[in-house]
């Protein structure tokens, strides 16, 4: 077995997974930026009556809000949350979220549980991490710094 | 116990790569994360502002290319800096119209770690697996920016080994 066929066959539950920051509809952008910075998180999930999530707002938002001037720091999270909430279970392969990942142009994606319940995150940085873990020993023992291909030929 | 090498009696030719073990590579994936190299990964079209440039005039290059990150650079255009998404839910104070004033070396990420177009991979996934960086800066020889690697650029290439998934 290689590291494909480990990330084809392997759950996301072998990925860290990070406990996603929920927000309520209503709450302003200005509460939801600083939730977003004490949890070092770079996205929120927007639930309605607390328990079912109806879109995100991430960082990529907030630039976009802020640049676009289509809202201020005092609107609603849910006048400029992106509504296409996209979710995994828990028991798909790590391939499937590589792939949706690169399809739908995501950075995180929601993982839901045996009751399709949203409970956690997971993205790039846990993908990069369970694969720096996994490494094969071909990887492992290789020097850390290539040698530098010359860009010119010396001369004479 | 440290083993001894035999000596060569004079003149006895003695390969150097007699001891070689060529990798056994289980996969194409395993094969291409050691022996590829950047180049097989995109790392261009990147955006770049110089350190003049304040945190609204990169957001505004950074939301008009729809890009998560730029990278700042000198005038030799060595990088001395990358400002991301994640920057700027740290710069947003009371105040948005503040971040027009702001300049961008006091937002910014010093002195990030680089990769060689000639680095593997592997080395990059190293660099941001275990150091935690959403893009890495390619430079030359001479340090200069020659490009950017980012997660999407990541993803896109180990989607390739993956293409017979199906997405969600």
């Amino acid at each position: 077995m290689g590291l494909r066929d480990d990330i084809l066959h392997e759950p996301i539950s072998e990925l860290a997974l990070k406990p996603l920051l929920s927000v309520p509809v209503g709450m302003t952008v200005r509460r939801v930026v600083t939730a977003m910075r004490r949890r070092k998180m770079g996205s929120a999930v927007v639930m309605e009556d607390g328990a079912n999530p109806v879109g995100f707002f991430n960082e990529r938002l907030l630039m976009h809000m802020l640049v676009n001037e289509t809202g201020t720091l005092d609107s609603p999270v849910d006048q400029v949350m992106s509504d296409e909430l996209i979710t995994l279970s828990v028991h798909d392969p790590i391939a499937k979220l590589i792939v949706t990942m690169q399809e739908r142009k995501l950075r995180w994606i929601c993982v839901t549980d045996d009751a399709g319940r949203a409970h956690s995150i997971t993205g790039c940085k846990n993908l990069f991490e369970y694969l720096v873990d996994h490494f094969p020993r071909h990887v492992k023992v290789r020097p850390l710094r290539s040698i530098m291909a010359m860009e010119q030929r010396e001369g004479a | 116990m440290k083993r001894r090498r035999r000596q060569p009696t004079p003149g006895e030719f003695v390969d150097p790569l007699s001891n070689y073990e060529a990798p056994d590579y289980a996969d194409d994936f395993e094969q291409a994360l050691c022996e590829e190299t950047v180049d097989a990964i995109d790392f261009k079209p990147f955006l770049k502002v110089d350190e003049s440039a304040s945190v609204l005039d990169a957001m505004k290059v950074m939301a008009a290319e729809n890009n998560a990150c730029v990278v700042v650079v000198d005038s030799d255009d060595k990088p001395v800096g990358i400002f991301s998404e994640r920057d700027v839910v740290q710069s947003v104070g009371d105040d948005a119209a503040e971040l027009a004033k702001v300049p961008i070396t006091d937002a910014m990420t010093r002195d990030p770690y680089t990769v060689y177009r000639t680095d593997s991979p592997a080395q990059v996934l190293n660099l941001m697996g275990s150091g935690g960086f959403r893009h890495v800066p390619v430079v030359n020889a001479d340090g200069k920016l020659l490009g950017l690697i980012g997660t999407r650029r990541i993803l896109r290439w180990l989607s390739g080994y993956f293409a017979d998934v199906a997405s969600a």
